[in-house]
């Protein structure tokens, strides 16, 4: 029986590691390790959502107007308390935190996709869970998906560190992390989908991230309904959905609902100019504390403008408030959103897009009726409205028509909305000539407008690339010692510095050349007579900038200065080493975007 | 490139009545006044005294080149200063300024700026021409002068 049993034993040993080695061998390894991660992920963003939405919930109940009232007797002027407290917080934090502060926003997502491999260190992605939960909790009227999508792609960036998953893999999880945070957050599996390919991937449909998008979006929204119980966040009263003759009206309504989503970009204009320019306030408490104690007043007669707002979006759908009042309701949202979000609170648009397209729509019905006779109903025009602000704001067409349907759960005005949706981000695309998030990359020298095209530059910084083997001369060098100089300067060129050793300007050997030759000019000429302007560039710009400029002036170097103010060089940029790196960036994005898995990797 | 008689002309050209150096540019430079070659001749001024006090244009032999350039000189020019009885200009040699030569050059116009200079330089390097341009009973004359290059 003993050498049986051996034989067995070691008959099943051999297939267990035959099985491993074909395992191993076949893609079908790769395919389960890929749905068990983006379920994991899935999990991690469900709960995450989750967990984000009961802290805010708890968060907006504890400051609750009424529950304030009720349970603790506060006097209801102290409201505007609330706000002020959550600002001084959320100050304190962008104050002691700044690095991480200021990787805010749905932008910085797509940044550390595009440009880092979707690497984003985990107390970025805890400090951006915790201060949106203040800033909204406490009043500040923005909404969850900014913070949710960053968290969620957070997590996914974690997961692919800890298990120490290669560069594709942490980006395409960090993807997937987003859309099924959005996923959970709204319980809109479809619309987390479409923001992951629309908003992070930009619009690159034939991305590897797609599957783990789906099923991660999928697994997390399944997650939050278990938890959190399959209801929808809109009572929606019985209505009439629109007719054809309603078309001419709803034209007019996706107009204004582009309209009010370029009055709401001139606002946050307004405000940066407001705070930055006129005021020139940086302190971060003087910039969002005001902003927040004088919101806290307005709430006085406005408490429905508190937080992300879907209890007023329920009450204006149920026509609990009257036409005057919507439009003052819409007016001070707008001005409050752009304030806020300039000011530095934390924060995402998508909500408030929603309350702002009900309030829009349903008053424009509203007033239609009023002023011409017609029967339009006010729900589906505010329904439409969401749809409208939302893609116009976000410039999202496909995310915010299925955002809608699934928060709504309604398909009754799905044509209106459709319609709407893509007038009012077309309106937007032709006056602003670019969608939200790629004007936001490309204020940071980042051209993601065609992604064949892309500006690999813009992903370099100056710092990353500048030299300090640079040489300088004072303005007063006799001009004999300046062309000795010369002859032994590393790159053929010197800056020249003033009395305060800051940047005058730059003598290379070409300009100087027939001066050297005529030798006339020796005894006359100092550096100063021979400096010529140059063009400079920070460290922190990127190195498309300096490429735009030397090319621009014709330049073999460009200085790189502390600031545009304070010209005390810091290191030199090389035209030379400008091309390199856009080889080296081109090679590795090629190989990059092309490489499957049956493909060596490069080292 | 012009000529180099063609960068001035009669009305750029003065006897000067100051004895220091920073006042005799500043007599100089205002023969350009109304000129249309600067639209700003307080900053050319400005510009010529900076740029001497960092170090003289007097190079020896009697003879000072002030020089600048500067934004709002619109055509590059040159005005020509004789003094009689001679300038203290802190010379190399250590010897008073007869010739004062006072070049004014656009910001953008380095390379007309430096082959001007150095065409002054050369025919001013010529011990007679610049003893015949002192002398010169009148301004076309001294024009003459120089356009024999």
């Amino acid at each position: 029986m003993l050498p049986g049993r051996l034989f067995n034993l070691r008959g099943l040993a051999d297939a267990q590691r035959g099985l491993r080695t074909r395992y191993a061998r076949t893609d079908i390894s790769k395919y389960i390790s890929h749905i068990i991660f983006s379920v994991v992920l899935g999990l991690f963003a469900g709960a995450g959502a989750v967990a984000f939405h009961s802290m805010l919930e708890g968060t907006r109940n504890f400051f609750e107007y009424f529950n304030l009232r009720s349970y603790l007797g506060i006097d209801l002027n102290l409201i505007f308390i609330f706000p002020v407290v959550g600002a001084l917080i959320v100050a304190a934090m962008t104050r002691y935190f700044p690095a991480i502060a200021r990787e805010r926003d749905v932008t910085s997502v797509i940044k550390s996709v595009l440009f880092r491999n979707g690497f984003i260190p985990f107390k970025v992605t805890l400090f951006h869970f915790l201060a949106p939960i203040i800033s909204i909790g406490s009043g500040a009227p923005l909404g969850p998906e900014g913070p949710a999508a960053k968290m969620g792609s957070g997590l996914g960036s974690l997961m692919a560190q800890a298990f120490r998953l290669n560069q594709r893999e942490m980006r395409m999880y960090t993807v997937a992390g987003a859309g099924a945070a959005i996923a959970a957050v709204f319980n809109a599996p479809i619309a987390g989908v479409f923001f992951g390919i629309e908003v992070i991937l930009l619009n690159d449909l034939k991305n590897q991230a797609m599957s783990a998008l789906v099923i991660s979006s999928v697994v997390a929204d399944v997650f939050s309904r278990a938890v959190l119980g399959n209801k929808h966040v809109f009572r929606i009263p019985h209505y009439s959905p629109g007719e054809v003759g309603d078309f001419p009206y709803f034209l007019v309504l996706a107009i204004l609902c582009g309209a009010v989503s370029i009055l709401f970009f001139q606002l946050r204009r307004g405000s940066s100019f407001l705070l930055s320019k006129k005021l020139s306030l940086s302190n971060e408490f003087l910039r969002l504390v005001p902003v927040a104690a004088l919101f806290g007043i307005v709430l006085l007669g406005f408490h429905q403008l508190y937080g992300i707002g879907y209890s007023t979006v329920n009450e204006v759908l149920n026509q609990h408030h009257p036409l005057t009042f919507v439009l003052a309701l819409l007016t001070l949202k707008l001005v409050f959103m752009a304030l806020f979000l300039e000011a530095g609170s934390y924060g995402g648009t998508f909500a408030p897009s929603l309350m702002v397209g009900v309030l829009l729509g349903h008053s424009f019905a509203m007033l239609m009726n009023a002023l011409f006779a017609t029967s339009l109903d006010p729900v589906v025009f505010a329904l439409v409205g969401m749809g409208g602000v939302l893609a116009g704001i976000n410039a999202i067409p496909l995310t915010s028509i299925l955002l809608v349907f699934e928060v709504t759960g309604d398909y009754h005005f799905i044509l209106p909305l459709m319609f709407v949706s893509i007038i009012a981000y077309l309106v937007v695309i032709y006056v602003n000539k670019g969608g939200t998030y790629t004007l936001e990359l490309m204020k940071e020298g980042i051209d993601v407008s065609k992604r064949g095209e892309m500006d690999l530059l813009g992903k370099a910084k100056v710092r990353d690339l500048r030299k300090t083997d640079y040489d300088v001369v004072s303005h007063r060098t006799p001009f004999r010692k300046l062309t000795d100089i010369l002859m032994h300067s590393t790159y053929g060129d010197v800056f020249v510095l003033n009395d305060k050793k800051e940047l005058l300007g730059v003598i290379s050997l070409r300009q100087v050349r027939q001066a050297i030759v005529s030798h006339e000019l020796t005894d006359l000429l100092i550096a100063d007579d021979v400096t010529a302007e140059v063009p400079v560039v920070t460290e922190d710009d990127p190195v498309s900038l300096a490429m735009q400029k030397i090319e621009e002036y014709d330049l073999e170097t460009i200085p790189v200065v502390k600031s545009e103010k304070q010209r005390t060089v810091t290191g030199v940029l090389t035209h030379r080493d400008i091309i390199q790196t856009y080889n080296r960036l081109l090679d590795a994005w090629t190989t990059d975007q092309f490489l499957t898995d049956s493909r060596p990797r490069r080292p | 490139m012009k000529k180099v008689s063609e960068y001035t002309n009669v009305k750029f050209i003065k006897r000067l009545k100051s004895r220091n150096k920073f006042r005799a540019i500043e007599e100089l430079a205002r023969l350009f006044d109304g000129a249309q070659v600067c639209a700003d001749i307080d900053e050319l001024v400005h510009a010529l005294v900076e740029r001497e006090k960092i170090m003289s244009t007097g190079i020896g032999l009697g003879l000072a080149i002030p020089h600048a350039k500067i934004k709002s000189v619109k055509d590059i020019a040159f005005a020509i200063g004789i003094s009689k009885a001679g300038i203290n200009f802190d010379s190399i040699d250590g010897k008073p300024v007869h010739l004062l030569i006072l070049v004014a050059a656009g910001d953008r116009q380095h390379k007309d700026y430096l082959t001007l200079l150095s065409k002054i330089m050369s025919i001013l390097k010529d011990e007679t021409r610049r003893s015949e341009i002192v002398k010169a009973g009148n301004a076309a004359k001294i024009i003459d002068i120089l356009a024999l290059e």
